[in-house]
């Protein structure tokens, strides 16, 4: 554990709804994985607040979220798309989305976060950096906790709230750019 | 009360697309257990003179991760010796990958972490050229596409013609 002048100084942490974690790797040659998991969901209209796509030799490893509320149609979907020797999926339910902030591209600042969960226990399935967050993937039943760890671990405003998912985004069909 | 906003867009909205070459691409697979403390230990060795562009972690098996990370090519070796240090204790350390060098692509727009579509067609748009990312990472309202040496400004092009860029 972090002393007082050992912790880091971050502005805030938010975190999201109930999340379905998606865990897809593909084992043949197929190059266009990530394209087309994102096309499948896409046609459903289905949102990913997280992706993440890393590409080693002949595979691709994806992990991305998408809402609690599309988990049966999104599971049906991408099963039976990503199905056979070649693909293996699995499906995390109940999980979730805690981002801190900003991350001042400071690698002190992301081991720090990770320790949070390496020092609890709490699995991290899938993590990634953007403009100024560190988000990462874990269990939705975790969030609570978390936040509590964090605030241990890292000096925030002393009026700090953590930010909870509030707007809703719908979108309506907007014409498709590319052709399949 | 309901706060309810519409706007039309003909093509998907950016706020600029930014580009940065002669980067290294580093990754490491860590045990989280037996590793982390002691990378947490030397990360002084860096502190602040090192920045990462990207970070990223994928969850493989047990208590082990991948790391991802993205940083200037002259970082590289401190870098790797951070990560390296991290393996010390564990029996099977299967050591820290480096490609360099590689490019960067980044953008973001309204919402893009709230809205479906978004990603394909950004990886349709690279698909179309024939481009594939080393690493991509969406999360928030921005994207971040990690590319082999020389096939960023391609992608570039091809990304502009499905997202609009001022």
């Amino acid at each position: 554990m972090q002393t007082g002048s050992d912790r880091p100084r971050i502005d805030g942490i938010k975190v999201s709804s109930e999340l379905v974690a998606i865990k897809l790797q593909s084992t043949e040659n197929d190059i266009d994985t990530e394209y087309r998991l994102c096309g499948v969901l896409a046609k459903e209209k289905i949102n990913m607040p997280f992706v993440s796509v890393s590409r080693r030799k002949n595979s691709v490893r994806i992990i991305c979220c998408i809402d609690k509320g599309a988990e049966r149609h999104g599971e049906e979907i991408l099963s039976s798309v990503f199905t056979g020797g070649g693909y293996s999926i699995k499906f995390i339910r109940n999980a979730g989305m805690i981002s801190i902030f900003p991350h001042q591209s400071s690698f002190k600042i992301f081991v720090h976060a990770l320790s949070v969960f390496a020092d609890s226990g709490i699995p991290v399935y899938g993590m990634a950096s953007s403009l100024s967050t560190l988000s990462f993937v874990t269990d939705f039943g975790a969030l609570e906790r978390l936040i509590c760890l964090i605030t241990e671990q890292f000096i925030l405003p002393p009026d700090h709230v953590p930010l909870r998912t509030e707007i809703k985004i719908k979108q309506v069909a907007v014409p498709q750019a590319h052709a399949d | 009360m309901q706060v309810v906003a519409v706007y039309y867009e003909e093509k998907v909205k950016t706020y600029g697309l930014n580009q940065i070459k002669g980067l290294s691409l580093i990754s490491s697979v860590i045990d989280l257990q037996d590793n982390l403390a002691n990378v947490r230990d030397t990360i002084d060795s860096i502190q602040d003179q090192v920045k990462f562009l990207v970070a990223m972690l994928e969850e493989t098996e047990g208590t082990k991760a991948r790391l991802y990370f993205l940083v200037s090519s002259e970082n590289e070796k401190k870098v790797v010796e951070f990560l390296n240090a991290g393996a010390k204790t564990s029996t099977d350390a299967p050591g820290t990958d480096v490609i360099s060098p590689v490019e960067l692509v980044y953008f973001q727009g309204p919402h893009f972490g709230d809205r479906w579509g978004i990603a394909y067609n950004a990886f349709g748009a690279l698909r179309k050229g024939e481009i594939r990312a080393l690493v991509a990472a969406l999360s928030g309202a921005a994207i971040f596409l990690v590319f082999p040496e020389s096939t960023s400004d391609k992608a570039v092009l091809c990304l502009k013609e499905v997202f609009e860029v001022p």
